[in-house]
């Protein structure tokens, strides 16, 4: 199946890219393709028996709206990737004939090679001295885990990174990053689960909305009281941007403080509660620990007022969680978020 | 802890992709979304020996190193393309375990 796009002249050095105008036309289509929706809404109608779907199926399997079903369906339709035919009611979506058999490879062959786990980290590595840093970080946070042996430290940090390297965008922060991620990790190894602050651990996709406000909440409004946590099934490079200035008013802005972070077994495991929050698929199922899943609103998909609602809803049930966490009513329920507000609006005037 | 898809369609023993494969595929698919990644990726591919200098891909293109250097990085964090320096030369080739994937979507 690997027929090498070789041009007959490979006598020099390197032979022929693709053309400028190639090159963009398949980018414009792999972008069209380069969206979590809109690649299950193409599975779909790839794996329909029919060969076709129409609207009605493909909002029932998102669980999203018909009007956001039909807006990805358009961008599907104008990159060329699907050609669509109203029959009575419906308008039916299909595959554009030429384009089927390179969707069936991506659908088949390239998104499983995409999901397998590296059997290698050091291809994550974008710079030489990454290696010695990371050394380091294991020998430092060894001395401060004496119970933990060296090789289990140093297994945390390369794991830390190799996890967080794999969705990373920008690399500047990852040494950093790594840091703050196997701490925690660490902490989580060695909790006491009689004596320690109960630990709540908040999971969604990708890490970037949802779980990220709840844990800064539970931190803010529990202060202290409660350990909280978070991490996604399949985490981004990094917070939505619509999501940052929520955090803001939260307290944990800055990208070393609320960045996106795969979900781990240690993590399930040194928790009281775990709460999913569109993605209890994936989560470990730990003796011993108590389950929730919250249904709030993806924040990514939402409008500025949307993603606020969103927030609102979180903190509403952060309070109800705190309460059956602490026994009794959090000294500063909900509405911290309104003082917040409020003083944002008495600053303004 | 695999992703299991939990999709009610789950027709004719193919299931479509659930969300979270979905979010990792659509995000190796934006690192490769790029007219020069792909044009990089392509000079990779069709190099005599699987692999080419990070000076050479620049010719090649005519771009500059450090812009080179910053398409490489996003192709290596994703894991599609891998990067081993030896000596002063940094050398770049497709990662083994993605090459035939990459490959059929270039042709």
């Amino acid at each position: 199946m690997t027929t090498l796009s070789q041009s007959p002249s490979c006598s020099t050095t390197v032979s022929h890219a693709i053309g400028d105008a190639a090159a963009a036309a398949i980018a414009m289509i792999m972008k069209s393709l380069a969206d979590p929706l809109r690649l299950r809404m193409l599975s779909a109608i790839a794996s329909d028996p029919r060969a076709e779907s129409c609207v009605c199926d493909l909002a029932e399997l998102a669980d999203v709206s018909q009007p956001t079903v039909s807006h990805h369906l358009k961008v599907l339709k104008d990159a060329g990737v699907l050609v669509s035919e109203r029959r009575g009611t419906w308008v039916w979506y299909s595959i554009e004939a030429s384009l089927r058999p390179a969707i069936t490879t991506l659908l088949e062959s390239f998104a499983p090679a995409a999901l397998a786990p590296s059997a290698s980290t050091d291809r994550y590595q974008g710079l030489e001295d990454v290696d010695e840093a990371l050394t380091h970080m294991a020998a430092n946070l060894s001395a401060r885990h004496p119970q933990l042996s060296a090789d289990a430290v140093a297994g945390v940090v390369r794991e830390s990174y190799a996890g967080l390297a794999r969705a990373a965008r920008i690399t500047t922060h990852l040494v950093p990053l790594t840091e703050r991620f196997a701490r925690q990790r660490l902490a989580d190894l060695e909790r006491d689960r009689v004596a320690a602050p109960p630990q709540v651990l908040f999971v969604c996709v990708a890490n970037a909305g949802r779980s990220q406000l709840a844990a800064a909440m539970v931190e803010r409004a529990s202060q202290g009281r409660v350990v909280a946590r978070s991490a996604g099934s399949s985490p981004a490079a990094a917070v939505h941007p619509s999501v940052r200035p929520l955090l803001e008013e939260l307290g944990v802005g800055a990208p070393l403080e609320a960045f996106p972070k795969p979900l781990t077994d240690d993590a399930v495991r040194a928790a009281d509660v775990v709460i999913t929050m569109g993605c209890g698929d994936v989560c470990p199922i730990i003796p011993g620990v108590r389950y929730e899943d919250w249904a709030v609103g993806d924040p990514a998909m939402a409008s500025p007022e949307g993603a606020t609602a969103i927030r609102d809803d979180i903190a509403v049930r952060v309070d109800a969680l705190l309460e059956s966490l602490l026994g009794s009513p959090t000294m500063d329920p909900a509405p911290r978020v309104a003082t917040e507000q409020n003083r944002s609006r008495g600053a303004r005037r | 802890m695999g992703a299991r898809a939990i999709d009610p369609a789950d027709h004719a023993g193919r299931r479509p992709l659930d969300r979270g494969s979905a979010e990792s595929i659509a995000q190796t698919l934006r690192a490769l979304a790029d007219p020069t990644r792909l044009q990089l990726l392509s000079l990779i591919a069709s190099a005599p020996d699987g692999q080419v200098t990070i000076g050479v891909l620049a010719d090649a293109l005519g771009l500059r190193q450090p812009t080179v250097t910053h398409h490489i990085r996003i192709l290596v964090a994703d894991g599609v393309v891998q990067r081993e320096p030896v000596g002063r030369q940094v050398w770049i080739s497709l990662s083994p375990d993605r090459r035939d994937d990459i490959l059929d979507l270039l042709r």
